[in-house]
């Protein structure tokens, strides 16, 4: 992959164009659930995730490529998102065609019910977290990025990344402890 | 082992933190603890729970609309003309040169410019000898931009006519060289450097003075709050 994404940075630095629509095909998923798992709104994850291109597009020739093109475009994407959210943004709640495909609620399971039940209040809790905490659930959880790659995203130390995370999965603990099993 | 320690190191443990000496001596502890035992069960379940949150598919359309609209949104933002950078900057265009203590010591510039911007007629500062301080400008470093680490240098002058300690969130500063260094141990920095990070690094063309004109009311009164801990005490 990160040979594959510098090949297509070389051809794009070069005046090839095609590149970068490669390189946002490739992307654009990944840029976009990250984006939407850090402000919980898909307009504004479609938003701010056009946006990170657009810097991805604007700074692509001081990409040292020290790091993964991941960690640079996580970088801007968690950025993007961290101003966003500083700037007082509001999470709403998906709309319906939004809405991710699960079970009927009516005929499912006491079982099915009782997950639904929790994943709702993952999701609000979730959205009670500072940004940065975040950030950090996201990157670990999802991305499964060492804490050392989370710092560089963050621009925080590694133990900070740390314990940004540790207060967020003890936040989350908190918010869920009443359910069955803890969480 | 005592549970109230055990259960402060779960999560650092499911990480794999701990030293080996330390996890045996934690497993050592589940295997006899039911409720720490329990309470290691309740992490597993939260994370997986967290692994399995989904994100809402977007309509098709979305995926259909996302490049064609990014490729306008790029040519129209190439056709607006680009600003020229303020001569300070010229040559601090990229940001990859700078180490982060430098992009750290532009913070505490730029908050050293809030400073002189914002506080005039906010800040509570207090004499309490009879002597007049030197102004927030010489405090400050005037507008000293980028000049090294530390951010902000005062001028002899500047150190001749202080003196005094200051006091920057109840930590004495004897010199006022090491004020820079005690802005940067002030617990909110931190963030600050975040934004003017992300400031540079996205808008390079643009003053720092324009990104700290942008700050939210909210922003202006936490960095107004603290500063009001500025204060001249009595030797």
């Amino acid at each position: 992959m990160r040979e594959a994404d510098f090949g297509l940075i070389d051809r794009f630095l070069q005046g090839d164009a095609a590149a970068f629509d490669e390189l946002v095909r490739r992307r654009q998923r990944e840029v976009y659930n990250l984006a939407y798992r850090m402000t919980r709104n898909a307009e504004d994850a479609r938003d701010l995730s056009q946006e990170a291109f657009i810097q991805v597009y604007r700074n692509l020739d001081r990409f040292d490529r020290r790091s993964s093109l991941s960690t640079w475009m996580y970088r801007i994407v968690v950025n993007l998102c961290l101003n966003h959210l500083n700037r007082g943004a509001r999470s709403r709640v998906p709309s319906v065609d939004e809405q991710p495909e699960m079970a009927d609620p009516s005929g499912g399971s006491l079982a099915q019910l009782e997950e639904k039940e929790r994943q709702d209040a993952l999701a609000s809790a979730i959205e009670t977290l500072p940004p940065q905490q975040r950030a950090s659930l996201t990157l670990r959880v999802h991305h499964q990025l060492p804490h050392a790659e989370i710092a560089e995203i963050l621009g925080i130390s590694e133990a900070t990344a740390k314990v940004h995370y540790f207060h967020a999965v003890r936040a989350l603990r908190g918010k869920l402890a009443h359910f069955r099993g803890g969480a | 082992m005592r549970c109230e320690e055990a259960g402060s190191t779960l999560l650092e443990l499911l990480e794999g933190e701990l030293p080996p000496g330390r996890r045996a001596e934690i497993v050592g502890h589940l295997e006899v603890c039911a409720a720490c035992g329990n309470e290691l069960s309740a992490y597993e379940s939260l994370l997986a729970l967290v692994r399995a949150d989904p994100v809402p598919e977007p309509s098709p359309r979305l995926w259909e609309e996302f490049l064609p609209s990014l490729k306008r949104r790029i040519e129209q933002a190439a056709s607006e003309a680009p600003r020229e950078p303020a001569s300070w900057l010229s040559g601090l265009r990229s940001w990859r040169v700078f180490p982060r203590p430098l992009i750290a010591g532009v913070a505490v510039a730029a908050i050293s410019i809030l400073i002189v911007i914002r506080l005039p007629g906010l800040l509570s500062v207090r004499t309490e000898l009879q002597k007049t301080p030197a102004p927030a400008e010489q405090l400050a470093g005037g507008e000293s931009g980028a000049r090294g680490s530390s951010g902000v240098v005062p001028t002899e002058a500047a150190r001749r006519e202080i003196g005094d300690p200051v006091i920057v969130a109840g930590e004495a500063v004897e010199d006022v060289l090491m004020l820079a260094a005690a802005i940067q141990r002030l617990p909110w920095v931190d963030e600050i450097t975040d934004r003017v990070e992300t400031a540079w690094v996205w808008r390079p063309e643009s003053d720092p003075r324009d990104w700290l004109a942008s700050l939210s009311e909210e922003e202006q009164q936490i960095l107004i709050d603290h500063l009001r801990g500025f204060r001249w005490s009595p030797s």
